[in-house]
């Protein structure tokens, strides 16, 4: 069994949000407020020491770069968020923030269409009977997938029977997707487990 | 007259029998099911934990990338970004790849953009580092926290000191042996993106596709489906999805740990699922047609 105190903090703790398995209960709830406590102050020491202490303190009132002003004020005027009367001034600083974001329109355009619509075009038919099928599966199956969602036509003949074909490739899709989510979570759950009988208790090596 | 009320009476038994034995079954507390679930993850760690696992293609393509860093003599970039929360998931991936590019003498460069996993990063690349004699600065370092990743990765795109001035322990990057002569992503063979955010999305839009580097993710199970279209399109060179990626790249690597440790208990808790789920349709289906008849008659 573990003689570091950190080690037994975390084993509690965990046990403590296992017990909501069993119902809800003041345990749980302490070790949730904790929790959220804990990372709340986490957050502003590392974004001081990693953050705001170099680049806005430091350059601001040591190096005296006064442009950092700018920033600082809209930070501030972020927080007139919480005022009813005043909340007006945290639009300034979220129009500059949303306007940056514009940015990433033509990236992601081309990332995640672009590419990706020139890579199903150009899938690659050669190196056997494997490779063939792959691409024929890629191929066909984001055609059928793309006329599942294209309502301009009734789905019926020909068309209702690709739309179907397609449906029943999202049906798999959404299958794969879940079964990895199960195996996430049981993941997690191995993580504690693990963690408990190993570093905590010290039954397994 | 008599006979038909016994007859009657015995229908009535073994139909009530019938109707408790569903429902005691459907009903069954949920409690029970954790209780099963966990015993079947627990009890593979008492037992020979290591299940026979073949690489894919994309985790041994990750994994030979290193390889060739350290064929090239160039430094690699892993984000850890990630936090207690995908801990079990992703953990193990970065230890991996940490043990593999330290155990080859490749230097290793550490970022993250998520705010509660900044010390765990820290605390695992010293760890590992120790494990094979490497110091802090010459070996490898780690840069520390920065928000707006979007922003960071374009500066580091031209010059990661534009962004990074110290790194997480507070020391001069200038002052860091390892980083001299190093600029940007061309001077490093790989990047990888440790993450159970839309991260490794974001490393692809700002920085991929803009600067041109080999690019691997490494992310949770749940996601990482929706990363196989960039593998196809090129615009990753490897995914790890999931401690089952983790498991295959200690089986490569030839270093049994947590990863492969796990997969032991995932395949029995995945069977226990599985069963819960048959019995479970086999009971709805048999509930439905027990109350069909029964309406019938």
């Amino acid at each position: 069994m573990s003689t570091n105190p950190w080690i037994w903090v975390g084993a509690i703790s965990t046990i403590m949000i296992f017990t909501y398995l069993w119902k809800e209960n003041p345990l749980y709830r302490l070790a949730e407020h904790v929790f959220v406590g804990i990372s709340v102050g986490y957050l502003i020491c590392v974004t001081w020491y990693n953050v705001l202490h170099p680049k806005l303190y430091v350059p601001l009132f040591h190096e005296h770069q006064w442009i950092l002003i700018v920033p600082l004020v809209m930070s501030i005027m972020m927080l007139f968020r919480f005022s009813s009367k005043h909340g007006w001034l945290s639009f300034w600083p979220l129009a500059f923030l949303i306007g940056f974001s514009g940015y990433g329109i033509p990236a992601s355009i081309d990332t995640n269409m672009l590419k990706q619509i020139q890579a199903t075009i150009n899938v690659s038919f050669a190196g056997g009977i494997i490779p063939i099928i792959t691409a024929l599966v890629i191929l066909l199956g984001t055609l059928s997938c793309l006329i599942y969602f294209y309502f301009s036509f009734p789905h019926k003949g020909a068309v209702g029977k690709i739309a179907k074909f397609g449906s029943m490739l999202l049906m798999i899709s959404f299958g794969a997707s879940f079964g990895y989510t199960v195996m996430a979570r049981i993941s997690l759950l191995i993580g504690r487990v693990l963690f408990l009988l190993r570093d905590w208790l010290g039954v397994v090596h | 007259m008599s006979i038909e009320n016994n007859n009657n009476n015995n229908n009535n038994n073994n139909n009530n029998k019938n109707k408790t034995w569903f429902q005691a079954i459907l009903n069954l507390d949920k409690r029970f099911v954790y209780i099963f679930i966990f015993l079947a993850v627990s009890l593979p760690f008492f037992l020979d934990p290591v299940v026979d696992i073949k690489s894919t293609k994309w985790v041994q393509s990750a994994y030979d990338l290193v390889d060739e860093a350290a064929q090239k003599r160039k430094p690699i970039i892993i984000g850890f970004d990630y936090d207690p929360a995908t801990l079990a998931e992703l953990q193990p991936m970065a230890v991996s790849i940490l043990r593999h590019a330290f155990s080859k003498n490749v230097k290793v460069v550490g970022i993250n953009f998520i705010l509660n996993g900044t010390s765990l990063a820290a605390t695992t690349m010293e760890n590992i580092a120790k494990e094979y004699g490497k110091k802090n600065g010459e070996d490898y370092a780690f840069f520390g926290y920065l928000p707006q990743p979007t922003v960071v990765l374009l500066n580091f795109g031209e010059n990661f000191r534009k962004s990074y001035k110290k790194d997480y322990y507070g020391k001069d990057l200038n002052e860091l042996p390892m980083l001299k002569g190093l600029q940007n992503f061309d001077d490093f063979h790989v990047v990888f993106c440790l993450s159970g955010t839309g991260l490794p999305g974001t490393y692809i839009v700002y920085g991929v596709d803009r600067f041109k580097f080999n690019y691997v993710a490494g992310v949770t199970a749940v996601s990482a489906a929706d990363y196989y279209p960039y593998l196809q399109s090129g615009q990753m060179k490897g995914l790890l999805g999931g401690m089952k990626a983790a498991a295959e790249y200690e089986f490569i690597s030839g270093k049994i740990s947590d990863g492969m440790r796990g997969m032991a208990s995932q395949s029995w808790g995945h069977i226990t699922i599985i069963f819960f789920i048959i019995v479970g349709n086999i009971l709805f289906y048999a509930k439905k047609r027990y109350e069909d008849k029964e309406k019938n008659s």
